[in-house]
């Protein structure tokens, strides 16, 4: 069959759009000191900044996978007015401006704050620390994953589980053998999702954690930084980033492409 | 041992069962659509819980108003439409799960497995994935899979629903051989299954199960018009006088007496009538007037090279199935009075 084709018009602003959205990234790369690329990235506030980025996103995206991927098995199977008012809170740090999370979390879990005051009596201080930038990046990271492994979940696996309840699965082998791997891609994409997110984070981590060179300085906040006084160095970080991004979208898409396939 | 007794019920969808399956027999569910069947299966399954009554295997309770036993602890395997294989593993793990969920070991698992696969005739593919399977091999496999687990019950959905004819009977085949010596549950729609896999048959109807028996006395003397439908017939109840069934004041029909259940004299009885056996005319055939019953059309629908011609004998429903060219030659039409001529050679008469 074929399909009617589309208006040729349409082709101006479709590619005026893929113009608007590649150039700044053209740009970019134009102006890399490729030459002195290798010694810009080896300077100590890079390498930190570098180091840390890659830590705090690794610890944050195990976090979002331990702590998430349970909340998401338990809002696909919820049902009800407190389901979908539990979706929508776990989904609301998404669209929450970051400086708007850190302020939260700064008010929760600050040195003065309510929980922070009973953390610090366990000798836990939490804020300005590398444990902090953690805990930012996991608060606007794990929506990504629990939103998109809770779409999975939901969408028709069902007669895969009741069957294997007829079959004598209990529970935790039905969980183990059937809904996690046939959620794997949906959980493999939201976790690259997941630490994509917290590898920009930014305005959480800056408001929560502050911005101390080793501690909690992280990729981004060493570009903002060092966009002025330093703009190769500023710029061949943001090449890094970038292409770390590109590598992450490309597995995600890889996944979503596999859950094509088997469903 | 594994008898299955139903009795429960299901307030708000004004479900009330009682059936009881004897050990080591299939079941077959029959009814029109909506009436309870799936239900039926699901409450044996665990998957739905009665709000009153019991559900019992052998002598264990499975469910009650108090108690419920999760599905996975029942021994009871669910054969539906889709075969619901898993995916992301081959035929042989998908075979195997219900062995490895009970414990086996993985040697042991796979053994099973290539056991119900060889006896489903499905040992060649136990490298596939489910992907890779035609809708037959993939109930087939389904047959093996929901068999490994050894269980006490076997619950069937409408297993054939989506497949082909020729497909069907291969899997129909599979079923029949086994099936054979187990207590099972079969949902079906097919006259086929009833014959090939069934020795008993319940009718489930509005929630209720309305009838239950051996299918040999329920498809061959059916009581009830949906059983009829199923075999084909259409029913006239009358009374006994002189050998024939009187269906209306003063119209007598002959037919040939049913051994197994003959008329009482003077009882009540129903003759079973094909709509093959069935002529129609306009004008009172002349000779002997037994047979030639007054009738009325209601409609008619045509069915391939014949027109199926449900008629009103008397308020009773009667069926004629004649060619499209007679239809045209006699210029039959719902409304139309007619005479309905009926073969007493293939009419059985038996008492109720």
């Amino acid at each position: 069959m074929i399909r009617p084709a589309l208006p040729r018009w349409l082709a101006v602003p479709a590619g005026l759009a893929a113009v608007f959205l590649v150039v700044p990234l053209i740009a970019m790369f134009g102006r890399v000191d490729w030459l002195h690329l290798p010694s810009l990235l080896a300077s100590p506030a890079a390498v930190d900044a570098l180091w840390l980025s890659l830590r705090t996103c690794l610890a944050s995206t195990v976090l979002c996978l331990v702590l998430g991927l349970p909340l998401a098995l338990v809002l696909a199977r919820a049902r009800g007015r407190w389901a979908t008012a539990g979706r929508v809170l776990a989904s609301l740090p998404m669209v929450l401006p970051p400086v708007v999370a850190g302020l939260a979390l700064l008010v929760a879990l600050g040195r003065r704050a309510w929980l922070g005051r009973h953390l610090s009596a366990f000798g836990i201080d939490l804020a300005f620390t590398t444990a902090a930038v953690v805990v930012a990046q996991t608060f606007v990271a794990m929506p990504y994953l629990v939103v998109s492994v809770e779409g999975a979940l939901r969408s028709a696996q069902e007669h895969y589980e009741v069957a294997a309840a007829t079959l004598g699965a209990s529970p935790t082998t039905v969980l183990r053998r059937v809904t996690l791997p046939l959620a794997a891609p949906a959980i493999a994409s939201g976790t690259a999702l997941a630490f994509a997110r917290a590898l920009g984070e930014f305005g959480a981590t800056l408001t929560f954690a502050g911005s101390l060179q080793g501690t909690t300085q992280t990729l981004p906040l060493e570009i903002y930084l060092a966009r002025e006084s330093d703009t190769n160095t500023a710029i061949a970080l943001s090449v890094v980033l970038l292409i770390i991004a590109a590598g992450l979208i490309a597995v995600t898409s890889v996944f979503s492409r596999v859950k094509g396939t088997t469903s | 041992m594994t008898q299955v007794t139903v009795a429960a019920a299901l307030d708000e969808r004004d479900i009330s069962l009682d059936l009881s399956v004897p050990a080591g027999s299939v079941t077959a569910i029959v009814g029109p659509n909506g009436a309870g069947k799936t239900t039926l299966l699901h409450l044996v399954a665990g998957l739905l819980r009665p709000t009153a009554g019991s559900v019992r295997v052998g002598d264990r309770t499975l469910s009650d108003a108090r108690s419920v036993v999760p599905t996975h602890r029942r021994r009871v395997a669910l054969l539906t439409q889709r075969s619901s294989l898993f995916p992301h593993l081959t035929v042989l793990e998908n075979v195997a799960f219900a062995p490895r969920a009970a414990g086996a070991s993985h040697a042991t698992a796979r053994d099973r497995a290539l056991e119900e696969l060889e006896a489903a005739g499905c040992a060649n593919l136990a490298s596939r994935r489910a992907h890779e399977l035609s809708g037959g091999q993939a109930q087939r496999v389904a047959i093996a899979r929901a068999l490994a687990g050894d269980p006490l019950v076997v619950l069937l959905d409408e297993p054939m629903a989506g497949l082909d004819v020729a497909v069907a009977t291969e899997v129909r085949h599979v079923l029949a051989e086994r099936l054979r010596g187990r207590t099972a549950l079969f949902v079906t729609h097919e006259v086929l299954d009833l014959w090939t896999i069934a020795d008993r048959v319940a009718v489930v109807d509005g929630g209720r199960v309305v009838e239950s028996g051996a299918v040999d006395d329920l498809l061959v003397r059916p009581t009830s018009t949906f059983l009829a439908q199923l075999s084909g017939l259409t029913l006239l109840s009358g009374v006994e006088r002189d050998g024939d069934l009187e269906v209306a004041p003063g119209v007598l029909l002959q037919g040939l007496s049913d051994p197994g259940q003959p008329l009482t004299r003077g009882g009540r009885g129903l003759a079973g009538v094909p709509p093959e056996a069935v002529a129609l005319y306009l004008e009172q055939p002349g000779g002997s007037p037994r047979n030639a019953l007054s009738a009325v059309i209601t409609s008619l629908e045509p069915r391939g090279a014949v027109v199926r011609v449900r008629l009103d004998v008397a308020s009773q429903q009667l069926a004629a199935d004649v060619t499209t060219q007679s239809v045209a030659g006699l210029g039959l039409h719902p409304g139309q009075a007619v005479w309905a001529v009926v073969k007493a050679v293939q009419v059985r008469l038996y008492g109720r």
